[in-house]
């Protein structure tokens, strides 16, 4: 038994975690990640875990002081716009250097493979002079890989973002007093999808997103069925049976129907989705509720309250329905996981939230596509929802048994 | 004598509300469809109204609905719902139909088989296994189809035994290497809920008296598990076969989606997204018969076997 509170307490923590983590998400973004949901890298897709990328719009600074020098190229000790072009110019030659010149597509460019890169990198060689193919190639072994390109053209891909960053008297012109170093390289430390998004920020808005529709879609059927059930056990006879008979036949549709047929009747968008996992996830919550009421009804609880002349909805809304709704807790807490895994059904069908907003579900069927390039894609968002569904399940039977 | 006739007449009472439940889940989804936007004849460039409304008396879309519904009732009553509104050159419904629920139908046979052996195993294994260590190691095994969504263990388990080591193909349905993949998905997720059935079953018979007297009798506790105590704690395997297969079949649905099955769902969602009335009708009914048919079986199949139930406190309770 003990051993079985040590796992329940576990399963706790990790779901208080997770869900800090889900709302700490554009937290997360602006100082951990550096990317944004949204943000496509084109050079990037389904980047292997810990790839850099060229700085991003919040990078932080290196500090180096020889930075400014090799930028500031007519040595007036300020940056204009027409030298950041320059460079911007420069980055782009160099960061096409590999997609273009490694003829034997091994992934890394070669001392050979270089010469014929040499007139399309004019504008490169220019910065980084007679030795660029050294200067670039950080590990010395003869071949440039993309991740050492793009290291070697930091300097050179500072943007006009960047600029409004650093330039603290407002001039528009960057001087050597305002110079913080060169923009630090971000890192995809998950990887990138299948359209070049860094993976570790979808996953934590994706996140926070499932868990926001399981608790939100739980509500929703939570208060559906104790009313719904409440209403029947409170009322009796033949409103009872017939209401329970509702849900029997409503029980007999498979639910991914009910809630394709529900998306197709309400349109798409997240409230319509909310309601439409609502609308479905009821029913046996409804069941245990009526008994529970239909228990109380005989009770004192029932009797005195009546007998102080409350009205009957009175007696059954503060009265009876809250005490019915103890036993239920744990009902309502399973309803948690059946919710968030249905959207993860729908999203697959394609029915689920919209972009830009990913929910674990559209993560799992993008990582799907991509699963050969970047397996955390997959793996990702798959241990996240089953670490989450397991934290719900695991609270929902420690309720149950207590 | 007596109990045959209690038997036969529950069993008519069951069959009678299990129409009446087919009839309700027509006439709802009816009109659900019926009051959603969108029509059948929609295309990319819109068509001319004459035609529109050419096509539409055709289909006898123009009349009045009570009109509609009933003779849609009557189409689905002779199992013959018509032919499809977006593709009338593919035949009636049931033709179109016919193939794929063969099968939807297999892959939900091979996944049920699977996981009632993966359940089964996995409960047994767990009762017989003497260290808590290893009882929760088990149940934490059981649990991994409940929180691996079937859209996630697809395409991994497709990554590795067809793309990664090429043992088997990643999709279709055509040969018997094909329906290991998709029978076993659906095994491992339908298996973790047949497991605590199973497992919560064994346990709750395990601690009547009886399992105690034969263990003093000297009874082996494997025998004990095996020859005694498992016959009698299959109740609520059997009363929640219902439910249970219910929920196989919408796994199925998705399943067949994730493999490229040319089963039921691909019918199902280029429907909706067509709006073709008559084939979302046709497969939503189904599948509520399926429901509907199951359940009574299995209702039945209780009855059968548990006198008590037949007396007094029936079912839906």
């Amino acid at each position: 038994m003990a051993r079985r509170r040590a796992g329940d307490r576990a399963a706790m923590a990790a779901l208080c975690g997770l869900i800090a983590l889900g709302l700490a998400a554009p937290l997360a973004e602006r100082w951990l990640t550096h990317f944004s949901q949204e943000e496509q890298h084109p050079l990037f897709l389904q980047a292997t875990a810990g790839t850099r990328d060229v700085p991003v719009d919040h990078p932080t600074w290196d500090g180096d002081p020889a930075g400014f020098q090799r930028l500031d190229r007519d040595g007036d000790g300020r940056l204009g716009d027409a030298e950041l072009a320059d460079a911007e110019a420069a980055a782009r030659s160099l960061l096409f250097l590999e997609a273009r010149f490694d003829a034997n597509r091994d992934g890394r460019v070669t001392r050979a493979e270089a010469p014929a890169a040499a007139p399309a990198l004019a504008p490169a060689a220019a910065w980084l002079g007679e030795g660029w193919f050294e200067a670039l190639d950080l590990d010395r072994d003869g071949g440039l890989t993309r991740a050492e390109i793009v290291e070697g053209s930091r300097l050179l891909r500072l943007r006009s973002a960047h600029v409004a960053l650093l330039d603290t008297d407002g001039d528009g012109v960057l001087a050597r007093s305002e110079w913080r170093g060169a923009p630090e390289l971000a890192t995809f430390w998950l990887g990138t999808d299948y359209q070049g998004r860094d993976l570790l920020t979808r996953v934590l808005y994706g996140l926070r997103l499932s868990a926001w529709i399981g608790l939100a879609a739980a509500l929703i059927s939570a208060l559906l069925g104790a009313l719904y059930g409440g209403v029947a056990g409170y009322l009796g006879g033949w409103t009872e049976r017939a209401l329970m008979r509702g849900i029997d036949v409503l029980y007999a549709v498979p639910f991914l129907f009910v809630i394709s047929l529900l998306v197709m009747t309400l349109g798409q968008g997240l409230l319509n989705l909310l309601l439409a996992i609502g609308l479905v996830q009821w029913m046996p919550l409804a069941r245990v509720v009526r008994g529970e009421v239909a228990r109380l009804r005989g009770t004192d609880l029932y009797l005195s309250a009546r007998l102080l002349g409350l009205p009957g909805w009175r007696v059954l809304v503060r009265h009876l329905l809250p005490s019915a709704l103890v036993p239920v807790a744990p009902f309502a807490t399973l309803l948690v996981p059946a919710a968030i895994l249905d959207e993860a059904f729908l999203s697959f069908l394609g029915l689920g939230v919209q972009p830009p907003n990913p929910s674990l579900g559209v993560l799992l069927v993008d990582g799907a596509r991509g699963v050969g390039a970047n397996p955390f894609a997959l793996a990702c968002p798959a241990l996240v929802l089953a670490i989450l569904l397991a934290g719900f399940h695991r609270l929902g039977d420690a309720r149950s048994r207590r | 004598m007596g109990t045959f006739r209690a038997l036969a007449l529950h069993a008519t009472s069951r069959v009678l509300e299990a129409a009446l439940t087919l009839l309700a889940i027509f006439t709802l989804s009816f009109l659900v469809m019926r009051f959603a936007p969108g029509s059948p004849f929609d295309r990319e460039r819109p068509l001319a109204p004459e035609v529109r409304a050419g096509l539409e008396a055709r289909y006898g879309l123009d009349r009045p609905l009570l009109s509609q519904y009933l003779s849609a009732l009557a189409g689905f009553a002779t199992l013959d719902p018509g032919p499809s509104l977006v593709h009338p050159e593919r035949g009636s419904v049931t033709n179109l139909l016919g193939d794929s629920l063969a099968r939807s139908a297999e892959l939900g046979a091979w996944g049920f088989l699977v996981a009632v052996a993966f359940g089964l195993a996995l409960a047994l294994a767990t009762t017989l296994s003497a260290r808590p260590w290893q009882r929760e190691t088990l149940r934490t095994v059981s649990q991994i189809g409940l929180v691996v969504p079937v859209i996630a263990l697809g395409p991994f388990l497709v990554e590795v035994f067809a793309v990664r080591l090429g043992w088997l193909p990643p999709g279709g349905f055509d040969g018997a290497l094909a329906r290991v993949l998709p029978a076993a998905v659906l095994g491992l997720v339908y298996g973790a809920v047949f497991y605590r059935l199973f497992q919560g079953g064994l346990d709750d018979t395990l601690r009547r008296p009886w399992p105690l007297l034969l263990t003093a009798l000297g009874v082996r506790r494997r025998r004990l598990v095996a020859r005694h105590v498992l016959p009698a704690s299959l109740t609520p395997f059997v009363s929640f076969l219902g439910p249970a297969l219910s929920g196989l079949l919408t796994g199925s649905f998705v399943v067949e989606r994730v493999f490229n099955i040319p089963g039921l769902s691909v019918h199902f969602v280029d429907a909706t997204h067509e709006r073709d009335y008559p084939v979302i009708l046709a497969i939503v009914v189904l599948y509520a018969a399926l429901l509907v048919g199951l359940n009574l079986c299995a209702d039945l199949l209780a009855t059968a076997l548990d006198p008590r139930l037949r007396h007094g406190e029936t079912t839906s309770r």
